[in-house]
C-alpha cells in the first residue's frame, strides 16, 4: 500500500511500452458503462432552478392580490391601500386572454423542450480508462477524467437538490481546471456511480504494471469487470445515519426519500470497524468561537471601539465590510463543519459536512501529498487541533462555496487527529503503536529526534525557535516521510510523505548567511501546507539535505521499480536485475542516522524488488 | 565561492559559460544610460540647477550598477548543476544561496528559450518545471548546443525514472 502507481503527471509525453495508451475510441465491449448514460430527467430543472425562481417571483408578483383574494375578502385589501391597475385586468379588459395563454403555453413548450434536449445530450460514461461527460447541443463539450488522474470523487448536493432526491457527482483530477461534473444524478445511483469509478481507479492501481494496463490486456479487464459487477451487484447502497449505521430498505417511497435526504453517507463497514471520526455540534461552536478568526473579530471590534472615540462613529463605517467578510467566514465555518463525519471506506478516505448544502468528499488512499496539524492559541488548554491536506486536484477548486477546501478534520481531540494521519498516509500498515507515539510526541511533546534550530535561530525564528524542529521519519523503509514542527502561538505539525516530494531545496538568505543558518525546504504540488524549515544550523542543514534527497530518490525509484514505470525494453519480470547497477552505485544512502534521523529499528516492511 | 565541497566536490559542478555575465553587463550598461538620459533630460528641462535629491539618486543609481557589474561575473560563476545518478542538483546565488535537487522522475517539462540579447552570444536558457511551482529551476547562459542536448539527456533520463506524481 505504498501509494499509487499512476504516471499522473500532466503535459508528459508517455513511455514507449508504457504509461496510457492514446484516448483512442472505446469500443462498446470495453466500456464498463457500456452504454452512454443519461443523467437524472429532473436535472435541468434544478440546472435551470434559479431561472424557474426568478420566472415564478414575476408571477406571483403579478398575482400578488389575485392570491390574496383567495383567502383574505376584498375589503381588508382595500384597506391595505388602494388596488393598483395589474396586469391580469388589463388583459381582461382587452380580450387578449388568448393570446397570452397560447404565448404562455409555447414559452412552456419551448423550455420544456430545450430541457428535454439538453438532458438527451448530456451524457457519462466509465470506461476503462476515464469517466467521459458530454454535454451540450449547439456548442458540445467532451469531457474526460482518465482513471490514474482522478484526485477524488465528491458527492454534492445543494438544499434544493437534497428535497428533490439529486446529488451531483464531481470527479476532481490532478491540474487545473480537470474536473468532470455530472450534475445531477439520483441519489443512491449517484452513490453507485462513485463506488464504480472509485473501483475503476483502485483496480487501475491494483494492475499497476504497465504491460497489464494497456486495454488491450484481458486479464485485467477480467478483474475490472468482475469488480464492478460486483459493484452493481451490492446494489443501492442504503442511507446511513450519523453514527454509520445503515438504515434497512424503506417500506415507502416517500420514507426512503426522507433518508435519502438525511444520508450522511458513510461507508456502513466504517461504523461497524469504528473507523470513524465525527465533529460534535457543541465542540464546532467552541472551536469557531476560539478560534483564531474570531480573535481577530474580536480584536476589530475593539479596535474600532477604542478608535471611535477619537475619530467618532466614522471609525465604524470603515470595520463593517472587514466585520461583514469575518462574520460570513464564521458562519461559513460552522455550515462547513457541521455534521463533520470522517471515516475509512474501501476504496479511500471519505470525509462529509454540511448544514443547509452537503458535500461527500472520497479521497482514493495514496493521493494525500502532504497533511498538517494546526492548533490555535485558543484550543491549546482544550487540547483540539484542526487538519488539512494538499493534494493535487484541490488547489483548482478551492473557490467552490461547498468545498471542505483542504479540511479533513476541522477541529479534533489528539486521538482523532492520530487516527485521521493515519488513515491518511499508512493505510493498514502494522507499526501503529510505533507511529502514534512518535505522532504524538511532535505534536505535544517536546519534539524527540527533531532536528532543532541552530544558535541564533531566535533572530529569524522569534519566539517560535523552541518548537521548531526537522526529522525524516523512517528513512529506510518504504514510508519514509519527512516532518516539520512550528509555530509559536499557532503551532502546527507538518508530514509529507517523501513519495510525494517534487524536489528539494537548502536556500541561505542573507540574515540566515550572517546567523551561518540554513532553510530547508521540500516542494509539493499546490496546496495550503508548506514544508519549510528556517533556521536551521548550516552543517545540520547540509546534512539534512542530503539525507532528504538520497531519500527522495531512493523511496520514488522503489515506486517507479515496483510498478513497471522504467521503461525497460525487457519484460517487466526484468526489472529488478536491469535497474540493480543503479541501485548499486546510488550516490548518497542516508545510512548512517543523524541527527536529522531516528535510528531506524522498525518492523521489518515488504522491501522493493531491487532492494530484496 | 569557498564551500563548494559540499554537496559534491566543487569539480563536479558544471558551470555555466562566462559569457553570460556580458548579458547581465549589456543590461547594466542599458539602464545606466538610461538612467543617464533620463538625468540628462531633467537638467536640460529643469532650466536652473535640480534638487539635491535627484543627485542623490542618480549616484545611488550608479553605485548599485557599479557593484551590480562587479558582482556579475562572480554570480555567473556561483551558477551550477550537477547530473547526478538520480537527481538533478541546482546552484545559484551569492546573497541569497539556493540548492535545489530534483529527482529526475519529477520533471514534467524541459524548455529551451532564447531572447534576442542570449542569442546574439549564443548561449541559451533551459527551463524545468515539476508539478510544484515552488521547485523554479532555471539554468540561464548555457552555450545552445550544450543546452539542447542537455534537454534532451534530461528529457531521457525523465522518461526512464518517472513516477506517480
Amino acid at each position: 500500500m505504498s501509494g499509487e502507481s499512476e504516471d499522473l503527471a500532466a503535459g508528459r509525453p508517455p513511455a514507449p511500452g508504457s504509461g496510457q495508451p492514446e484516448p483512442a475510441p472505446v469500443s462498446e465491449s470495453e466500456s464498463l458503462e457500456l452504454e452512454w448514460r443519461r443523467l437524472h430527467p429532473l436535472s435541468p430543472l434544478l440546472r435551470g432552478g434559479l431561472f424557474l425562481i426568478v420566472i415564478a417571483g414575476i408571477v406571483i408578483a403579478n398575482l400578488r392580490d389575485r392570491i390574496l383574494e383567495l383567502f383574505v375578502s376584498r375589503e381588508v385589501l382595500d384597506v391595505m391601500g388602494p388596488n393598483e391597475s395589474d396586469l391580469i385586468d388589463f388583459i381582461v379588459e382587452q380580450s387578449l386572454l388568448v393570446w397570452v395563454l397560447l404565448a404562455l403555453l409555447v414559452t412552456i413548450l419551448l423550455i420544456v423542450g430545450f430541457s428535454w434536449l439538453s438532458w438527451r445530450f448530456s451524457t457519462f460514461r466509465i470506461t476503462r480508462e476515464a469517466v467521459e461527460s458530454r454535454r451540450g447541443v449547439l456548442f458540445r463539450q467532451h469531457r474526460r477524467a482518465p482513471l490514474e488522474r482522478i484526485q477524488s470523487v465528491n458527492l454534492q448536493r445543494s438544499l434544493l437538490a437534497r428535497v428533490l432526491g439529486l446529488t451531483q457527482v464531481d470527479v476532481q483530477t490532478a491540474g487545473q481546471g480537470g474536473k468532470v461534473d455530472l450534475q445531477y444524478l439520483g441519489h443512491r445511483d449517484a452513490k453507485q456511480v462513485r463506488e464504480q469509478i472509485l473501483l475503476a481507479v483502485g483496480a487501475t492501481r491494483a494492475a499497476g504494471d504497465a504491460a497489464t494496463r494497456q486495454s488491450s490486456s484481458p486479464a485485467n479487464g477480467d478483474v475490472l469487470l468482475e469488480r464492478t459487477e460486483r459493484a452493481h451487484g451490492a446494489g443501492v447502497v442504503p442511507a446511513v445515519d450519523f453514527s454509520g449505521h445503515a438504515y434497512g430498505e424503506m417500506p415507502g417511497a416517500m420514507d426512503a426519500r426522507l433518508r435519502d435526504a438525511v444520508d450522511f453517507d458513510i461507508d456502513p463497514s466504517a461504523g461497524e470497524s469504528g473507523s470513524l471520526i465525527k465533529v460534535p455540534v457543541t465542540r464546532l461552536i467552541a472551536s469557531i468561537l476560539l478560534g483564531s478568526e474570531m480573535l481577530t473579530v474580536v480584536l476589530i471590534g475593539i479596535a474600532v471601539m477604542v478608535s471611535s472615540i477619537w475619530f467618532g462613529p466614522v471609525a465604524l463605517a470603515t470595520a463593517l465590510p472587514l466585520a461583514i467578510v469575518l462574520v460570513s467566514i464564521l458562519i461559513s465555518q460552522f455550515n462547513k463543519g457541521f455534521n463533520f463525519v470522517l471515516s475509512r471506506a474501501s476504496d479511500g478516505v471519505r470525509v462529509g459536512a454540511g448544514l443547509t448544502a452537503t458535500t461527500t468528499e472520497t479521497i482514493p488512499f495514496g493521493r494525500v501529498h502532504a497533511v498538517e496539524a494546526i492548533q490555535p492559541i485558543g484550543w491549546r488548554p482544550l487540547g483540539w487541533w484542526k487538519v488539512r491536506i494538499t493534494t493535487a486536484g484541490h488547489s483548482a477548486a478551492q473557490a467552490g462555496q461547498n468545498k471542505l477546501q483542504n479540511t479533513v478534520l476541522p477541529v479534533g481531540e489528539l486521538d482523532d487527529v492520530l487516527k485521521v494521519c493515519e488513515v491518511l498516509l499508512h493505510d493498514g500498515e502494522d507499526g501503529f503503536e510505533d507511529r502514534r507515539s512518535a505522532m504524538q510526541d511532535a505534536l505535544t511533546g517536546e519534539g524527540r529526534g527533531f532536528l532543532k534550530a541552530g544558535p541564533g535561530a531566535g533572530w529569524v525564528l522569534w519566539f517560535g525557535r523552541g518548537r521548531a524542529g526537522i526529522r525524516v521519519d523512517d528513512v529506510a523503509g518504504k514510508q519514509a516521510s519527512l516532518r516539520i514542527r512550528r509555530g509559536w502561538l499557532t503551532r502546527s505539525l507538518s508530514v509529507m510523505p517523501m513519495l510525494r516530494a517534487q524536489s528539494v531545496q537548502l536556500s541561505r538568505p542573507l540574515m540566515h548567511r550572517m546567523l551561518g543558518l540554513a532553510t530547508l525546504q521540500a516542494h509539493t504540488v499546490l496546496g495550503p501546507v508548506r514544508m519549510q524549515m528556517r533556521g536551521v544550523a548550516l552543517e545540520d542543514a547540509r546534512h539534512a539535505f542530503d539525507v532528504l534527497a538520497a531519500t527522495v530518490v531512493r523511496v520514488q525509484r522503489n515506486e517507479a521499480v515496483q510498478y513497471g514505470h522504467r521503461a525497460e525494453p525487457a519484460s517487466h519480470g526484468h526489472h529488478a536485475a536491469s535497474s540493480a547497477p543503479i541501485a548499486a552505485e546510488a550516490p548518497i544512502r542516508p545510512e548512517s542516522p543523524s541527527a536529522a534521523e531516528v535510528p531506524a529499528a522498525r518492523t521489518p516492511r515488504e522491501v522493493g524488488p531491487e532492494e530484496a | 565561492m569557498t564551500e563548494t565541497e559540499w554537496p559534491t566536490p566543487a569539480e563536479t559542478w558544471q558551470r555555466v559559460s562566462p559569457r553570460y555575465a556580458w548579458a547581465d553587463l549589456v543590461i547594466n550598461l542599458l539602464v545606466t544610460l538610461i538612467a543617464g538620459g533620463v538625468y540628462g533630460a531633467i537638467v536640460v528641462l529643469a532650466n536652473e540647477q535640480p534638487p539635491i535629491f535627484v543627485h542623490l539618486i542618480v549616484a545611488a543609481v550608479v553605485l548599485f550598477l557599479l557593484v551590480n557589474a562587479v558582482f556579475a561575473f562572480r554570480r555567473v560563476r556561483a551558477l551550477g548543476y550537477v547530473l547526478r545518478e538520480d537527481d538533478l542538483l541546482f546552484r545559484k546565488g551569492i546573497m541569497f544561496e539556493r540548492v535545489i535537487a530534483v529527482p529526475y522522475g519529477r520533471l514534467q517539462l524541459v524548455d529551451v528559450t532564447r531572447g534576442p540579447l542570449l542569442r546574439a552570444l549564443g548561449l541559451a536558457t533551459l527551463k524545468f518545471v515539476t508539478a510544484s511551482a515552488a521547485t523554479g529551476v532555471n539554468l540561464p547562459g548555457l552555450p545552445a548546443a550544450e543546452a539542447e542536448a542537455l534537454r534532451d539527456r534530461l528529457v531521457e533520463l525523465a522518461e526512464t525514472r518517472r513516477s506517480g506524481l
